[in-house]
């Protein structure tokens, strides 16, 4: 039975015991990688030093949470396993994982396991999903502008500001979070970050930035921010 | 994402496959000064091999449009498939940018 128990992929077994006890969560098995042997249907990981591949890996094995330590204390943990019960895919993230995970796609992935709804809606479901995720990435928690205008020299300017954030240990640590329930009426998902919250409008757009909301508007059946712009909530009707 | 780019004369192709995101900025730099520094007049980008471009990704390629046409040169996307032409239709890009089969 994994439903309701911790795992804990790179970190020992005593430390797992140690976020498990906190959490009010049934300990489960801990190990270095992620053995092949280990089915994790509707099961919590808790991960130290994830990459993406083991990342895709854990949610195609029917995971329902997965949480990156990456610096979160016990209580930290606690708390997100407590929001995850009431998701049926819940992903907590430091932002350099999220910047370079496919997290879009491999969320989308899993639910359209759960629940299959054909090629064309999971390429509609990932793409409004992407934007979101990149919104409170670049704009929330890295804090950085858009394009200014469509040249290679505001690229550079763009490039070097976001790698310059992400070498910072303080932003690089900021969580994001990705919250999708399953339901009778469709599916809900929510991106949830630290920056300083979307004011939608206050955003220059050009020629070569500033598709990602209408985008979003064209893909989904509705979406609301909360949380003063830190949470995006996007809803796909069945 | 990934990219290759060959030479034909006049023609320039560059091929691009995997995934063209927000995170592809430092590829796409370098990909836009090959395109730029070469001496072909008509620039071709495939698309075939993409399998998956977010809203960024479209905002690099007209990057790429910008630093080409400056030179006078012509770029043309082609053969985009699945997500990838769904996107371009979504986001109107026929409207500033050559789109081809």
């Amino acid at each position: 039975m994994q439903a309701n128990t911790l795992y804990g992929v790179g970190l020992s077994a005593e430390r797992l015991e140690e976020f498990a006890s906190a959490s009010a969560i049934g300990c489960g098995r801990a190990a270095t990688g992620l053995p092949a042997d280990w089915e994790l249907d509707g099961a919590a990981v808790l991960a130290a030093n994830l990459d993406d591949e083991s990342f895709g890996e854990i949610l195609s094995r029917g995971a329902r949470t997965c949480i990156e330590i990456g610096g979160l204390a016990v209580a930290d943990v606690a708390e997100s396993l407590r929001l995850a019960r009431t998701s049926s895919i819940f992903v907590s993230l430091t932002t350099v994982s999220a910047y370079r995970f496919q997290l879009a796609h491999r969320i989308v992935q899993a639910l359209d396991r759960r629940q299959p709804v054909g090629e064309e809606r999971c390429y509609d479901m990932e793409l409004a999903l992407q934007e979101a995720i990149s919104n409170a990435v670049i704009h929330g928690n890295l804090s950085v502008h858009s394009l200014e205008n469509p040249s290679l020299t505001a690229l550079e300017r763009f490039s070097n500001e976001v790698e310059g954030r992400l070498a910072d240990p303080e932003l690089a640590c900021q969580r994001l979070k990705v919250a999708a329930l399953l339901g009778d009426g469709g599916i809900a998902i929510d991106v949830i970050d630290q920056g300083p919250g979307f004011v939608p409008g206050t955003r220059k757009s050009s020629v070569a930035s500033g598709r990602g909301i209408s985008l979003i508007e064209t893909l989904v059946s509705g979406w609301e921010l909360l949380d003063d712009g830190r949470r995006i909530r996007l809803r796909f009707d069945r | 994402m990934d990219y290759r780019i060959e030479q034909n004369g006049a023609e320039l192709k560059i091929s691009l496959s995997g995934r063209l995101t927000f995170n592809d900025h430092g590829k796409v730099r370098a990909m836009i000064q090959e395109m730029v520094q070469s001496s072909a007049n008509r620039q071709i980008l495939v698309i075939s091999g993409l399998e998956f471009v977010d809203s960024s990704g479209l905002g690099m390629i007209l990057v790429a449009r910008e630093e080409v046409s400056q030179l006078n040169k012509n770029l043309t996307l082609r053969g985009a498939q699945g997500q990838v032409k769904r996107v371009l239709t979504v986001a109107q890009l026929g409207k500033v940018i050559d789109i081809e089969d």
